[in-house]
């Protein structure tokens, strides 16, 4: 009875944390929405006018090629309902992100519950490890953002958790897929993970297999739930596999830099095989493979560091703030001892937790930006469980000390220190971050394009040279349009480059004599340049400033 | 019993042999603290003083300005003696010393075996034997034992001390003994290295808590005879250094390469406060001191990072060969074997292994350029006491649970540790195959290689031209130290030029007719050296040299040039 109302006031005031956190200014903190988020944005527009995307493609297709990425469709739609409801605005749009860490919370509470089973007090771990998704710097900077992984990443934990309950309801699986098969559809990455962790959870979660392996008709169904749950989930993707777009999207997705793909590992595996002697032991030696294997070490090692999980983060100021790691600092302490304790006490959950994050790191490992704290994202869930399993230990030995007052204020100390730092996270996170971060989010590009709306007379032709090629989304998205003209204009290879008589990133347009008088947005310093070469009359409407540098964008009108 | 010592005998050879076979050619050049350290040992044999005529310098050597503890300059005093002024003189203390160092590991390892398997005492032997191999092939172990390191000396120390301090804990008799040679070999590795300066003192205080719990009962005068002679070797092997505490040339050093003087840190707190609007709580939260003290953690850690320690090491290729990490990768498994295995027996020794690891760390940790393979080499014993004890420690539990299955575990132990030492030959075997074919190609230009045949030109040129002046560039590094090494150059008339010569830092810029700079146009006819750069700008004015000789280096690249200028 105790310990449930423990639970209760626990939970009462996490959610309260969470909420809090989460949805304080949401919308308004990052300033400004980064590029994959305005394209998002405008097809969310376009989709609630006219039920197609900006390019005029249907609602239900499952990939959209907004600016030319090819962007998976679960965000878009979850996030048109969310407009749908409450109006589109950056708040709308980033809620469904904020949402997913509310639910991925609950869902780490409940992952922890049926986890710990064995343990007299699994909710505990639960609620402690909740508390670390709560609070992790990582769970709130991608909460407050609407980026495609947050949301796969909540479905990965839900498909896991339904996993787990399988033992007890055989038709939890089918959840398990389902869910599976939505966070691919969410972050395509998934795929690569998904089957992983799959495996690996589902026959840890029976323990008596591994010790003798008879072919009986139990066995047989164990193994058999599980090959047509793997068939189940690879039949779900091939919807996806046949979509339009498909061959395009993998090609884009390739050309990244990746290990994959080095000219330089022959390159230099021949001059060690040349200078060690070509023997067959040589070339067995010095092989490119080998070099491969070394950077995705590398790579993994990278986010296996601590120093990047707890003190510095992912250094793009769109997936980290610069001062944190993924986790509060102290919960370092918790971390190492949870990886103790798990490895003496409950080595089956450990290889689950330990399998899930090295799982999670691979789509992250594989490109050549590492540490990268989005496409990680997935590791969330696990590294939280074993933050929370060691906070849990921790307070179990601290309150089983003789001492009543000795335990009672380690237990203070314990919570005077978390308190802290979660307040000085969000001390940081709303009052330096957001300056800080704010090139890294294109803020100001809103304001342009609403100013120059603003002093547009009678639809005059506008030209728009702007530091940025992706500009016209932002004119989209703040423009007077209501969203169904979108898909009538002209893209080339998905981008837009003249619309509703505005030109983009063109000078020479800007010098055709046809065109007598029009709106001009650009650089001070390409004004000038503009300037110098051309005697036109300039009406300067009004100088804007660029984010973290000392020039400005400059509206004028240009007669002729 | 002839086995153990077949085997042992074996395991002596490859030990040797890995730090001694091609002492003199792999890496492939002296480093220029290389021949640093074996000229001044030169000097002090011929003259009694060091080059800048500093006669027996007890703390520090002043070579390049850097202020070089001395230890290591006496001991390669010895080996020119047998073997003249050469490179195999200033790197056999250091092989010497590693293969102390790895004997130290295994003896260590021996005792905490006693004490956590006393029932295996057949064993005890074998354990010892793959302790030897395991810590003897390290690739961590073997680079630094095979050029003249001043950390590997202070290693060796290091881990004799250690050895005698777990002897001083663990038995009961001969304790008078056993706290001298602690005390002996801590103090004197405050002579060797740095970095151990901050680590043997804190081992030091270590081992004396101990010491004087296990003595609490004792009478102060019983206390007082069993350390005299402690006491008396600890006074003596202190008051040099004491003395020098204080001097700014010992500082000196520190605030070289300490972190604390890094501006950029200083810069970011001023800018995240004004981010902030300077409130009180971001006074506190983005204070300087917190700040570095982030940086010193980010340090630290970075010294436990996969990508370090197995991958590919220290990014310096000095001290790694850059294809294999400081350990071998399989020793991933037996380190964390290793961590857990002491942490689940929660002895004393868990927490001195952990203590020696962190304070190991910690010197590197306040500097510059981290991981420092070099500047932590003074772990490398307590991180193979942990694998090894990792493997000790998986093949048992291996053992274990063939027996619950009612099979013959017992068979299984040769099997086990057979396949970990065929892993083991084979990634020796890679790491050999690199060290001394490729190794050398790829970065003989960290080694400063070519300076001996540079030398042997000139030296033919100036022999054809006397009185003519010689012009050598800096852009290699040190050349004049490189000169009077290789022509063994008289040491009286190098400090006799001390008072008189223009230096920079305390490297001479000329030295009797040769000028070590690139201002040779100002002379009539001169003697040349040039690197390709600088020769490439001198003849794209349509110059040339005569008898020009091409220095190249292993892979025919040219590392310098070397002629005759004549004004036309």
């Amino acid at each position: 009875m105790k310990q449930n109302k423990f639970v209760l006031a626990f939970s009462i005031i996490l959610f309260l944390i969470s909420f809090g956190i989460r949805f304080y200014k949401l919308g308004d903190i990052p300033f400004g929405l980064y590029w994959d988020e305005i394209a998002m944005y405008v097809d969310i527009k376009s989709l609630l006018a006219s039920s197609r995307d900006m390019h005029g493609g249907a609602w239900n297709q499952l990939i959209f090629p907004s600016y030319g990425d090819y962007k998976l469709p679960v965000y878009i739609w979850l996030a048109t309902i969310s407009a749908s409801l409450f109006g589109l605005s950056e708040f709308s749009f980033r809620l469904i992100s904020a949402l997913s860490g509310i639910f991925t919370i609950v869902v780490t509470y409940f992952l922890g519950k049926q986890l710990f089973k064995e343990s007299t007090h699994a909710k505990f771990i639960g609620l402690y490890s909740a508390l670390m998704v709560a609070i992790s710097p990582w769970s709130v900077m991608f909460s407050r953002t609407g980026f495609e992984g947050h949301v796969a990443q909540l479905f990965f934990a839900l498909s896991i958790l339904t996993l787990i309950l399988t033992k007890n309801k055989k038709i939890f699986i089918l959840f398990s897929v389902l869910f599976g098969v939505i966070s691919t559809y969410s972050y395509f990455s998934v795929r690569f993970v998904w089957p992983i962790v799959f495996l690996a959870t589902y026959f840890l979660n029976y323990p008596d297999l591994s010790k003798s392996i008879r072919f009986n008709k139990k066995t047989f169904s164990i193994f058999g739930t599980a090959v047509i749950a793997f068939i189940l989930y690879f039949l779900l993707l091939i919807p996806f596999t046949k979509a339009p777009m498909y061959s395009e999207m993998q090609q884009f997705r390739y050309g990244t830099d990746s290990i994959l793909k080095n000219d330089d590992y022959v390159h230099t595996t021949n001059f060690y095989r040349q200078a060690a002697g070509d023997t067959y032991f040589d070339r067995l030696i010095f092989h490119r493979h080998y070099l491969m294997i070394k950077e995705l070490a590398q790579n993994y090692s990278d986010h296996l560091s601590l120093d990047y999980l707890f003190f510095r983060g992912d250094t793009n100021l769109r997936h980290g703030t610069g001062l944190y790691g993924l986790f509060l600092p102290t919960t370092i302490l918790f971390f190492i001892l949870g990886l103790y304790f798990l490895a003496s006490s409950r080595p089956k959950q450990l290889a689950i937790l330990i399998i899930w994050w090295l799982a999670s790191l691979l789509p992250a490992s594989v490109p050549e930006t590492t540490p990268h704290a989005l496409r990680s994202l997935n590791a969330l869930v696990p590294l939280s469980l074993v933050i929370g399993y060691g906070l849990y230990c921790v307070i179990q030995k601290i309150s089983t000390f003789k001492k009543k007052a000795l335990s009672l204020s380690l237990l203070v100390i314990i919570f005077v220190v978390i308190t802290t730092e979660l307040l000085l996270f969000s001390y940081h996170y709303f009052s330096v971050y957001p300056t800080q971060s704010a090139a890294a989010w294109q803020t100001g590009y809103k304001d342009w394009s609403q100013k120059i709306y603003k002093y547009r007379k009678n639809n005059e032709p506008m030209i728009i040279i702007a530091p940025d090629d992706k500009f016209y989304l932002w004119m989209m998205a703040y423009g007077p349009y209501s969203g169904t003209e979108f898909n009538t204009w002209e893209s080339r290879n998905f981008l837009f480059t003249t619309f509703d008589s505005i030109t983009f990133g063109s000078v020479p347009a800007a010098q055709n004599d046809a065109i007598k008088e029009f709106i001009f947005a650009l650089p001070n310093k390409q004004l000038e340049e503009f300037k110098a070469k051309n005697e036109y009359s300039y009406e300067h409407l009004e100088s804007l400033p660029i984010i973290n540098e000392e020039d400005t964008f400059e509206i004028v009108r240009v007669k002729k | 019993m002839k086995s153990y010592y077949l085997l042992f005998g074996l395991v002596l050879v490859l030990v040797c042999a890995l730090r001694i076979y091609n002492l003199g050619s792999n890496p492939p050049a002296p480093y220029w603290e290389e021949v640093a350290l074996g000229y001044d040992a030169y000097s002090i044999l011929k003259t009694g003083k060091d080059h800048h005529g500093n006669s027996f310098p007890l703390v520090a050597f002043e070579s390049f300005g850097d202020w070089k503890p001395s230890l290591y300059f006496y001991t390669i005093i010895p080996f020119i003696v047998l073997f003249d002024l050469s490179v195999i003189s200033v790197r056999l203390p250091a092989a010497l010393a590693g293969i102390a160092t790895i004997f130290a590991t295994a003896s260590i390892v021996l005792l905490l075996f006693k004490k956590f398997y006393p029932s295996q005492k057949n064993n005890y032997f074998y354990i010892y034997i793959f302790a030897l191999f395991i810590a003897g092939i390290s690739p961590w172990g073997i680079i630094f034992s095979r050029a003249g390191w001043e950390a590997m000396l202070a290693t060796a120390l290091v881990s004799w001390g250690v050895f005698f301090g777990i002897k001083l804990y663990e038995s009961n008799d001969r304790q008078r003994v056993y706290l001298f040679f602690t005390a002996f070999f801590l103090l004197l590795s405050l002579y060797a290295y740095h970095a151990t300066r901050i680590i043997s003192p804190l081992l030091g205080l270590f081992f004396t808590g101990i010491f004087l719990q296990k003595n609490s009962r004792n009478s102060f005068k019983n206390l007082f005879f069993q350390s005299f002679p402690t006491i008396v070797v600890s006074l003596l092997l202190l008051i040099p250094l004491v003395s020098q505490l204080g001097n700014n040339e010992i500082q000196h050093r520190f605030t070289e390469t300490s972190i604390f003087t890094d501006i950029r840190i200083i810069e970011e707190s001023n800018e995240l406060k004004n981010l902030a609007g300077n409130t009180v709580v971001s006074k506190l939260l983005y204070h300087r001191y917190l700040l570095f003290g982030r940086e010193v953690l980010s340090n630290f850690l970075s010294h436990f990072t996969i990508g370090y320690l197995f991958v590919f090491g220290d990014e310096n290729p000095r001290h790694s060969i850059q294809y294999l990490g400081q350990l071998y990768p399989i020793e991933i498994i037996g380190l964390i074997m290793g961590i857990f295995f002491f942490m689940k027996k929660k002895s004393v020794y868990t927490f001195f292994l952990f203590f020696w690891i962190v304070i190991g760390v910690l010197p590197a940790s306040i500097t510059f350029a981290s991981p420092h393979a070099l500047r932590t080499l003074a772990t490398f014993p307590a991180f193979m006491i942990l694998i090894i004890f990792g493997w000790i420690y998986s093949v048992n539990l291996l053992v274990d649970s063939f027996l619950k299955y009612g099979k013959n575990g017992r068979f299984f132990v040769p099997f086990a540790y057979t396949s970990l030492l065929l892993i083991y030959i084979f990634q020796l075997t890679v790491f050999w195959r690199f060290y001394t074919h490729i190794y050398p190609l790829e970065h003989s230009a960290q080694w400063q290689y070519g300076y001996q045949q540079l030398y042997e030109k000139v030296t033919q040129l100036r022999r054809h031209n006397e009185g003519i002046p010689t012009y050598v560039t800096r852009s290699l590094g040190r050349p004049a130290m490189y000169y009077w090494f290789y022509q063994k150059e008289n040491p009286i008339d190098v400090q006799s030029m001390n008072k008189v010569i223009q230096k920079d830092q305390s490297e001479y810029l000329s030295y009797k007719n040769l000028y070590f700079n690139t201002s040779f146009t100002k002379e009539t006819k001169a003697i040349v050296a040039l690197t390709k750069k600088e020769y490439d700008e001198y003849i794209s004015n349509g110059n040339t040299l005569q008898s020009l000789e091409i220095i190249v280096d292993k892979r025919d690249q040219p590392i310098a040039y070397v002629g005759i200028y004549e004004t036309k």
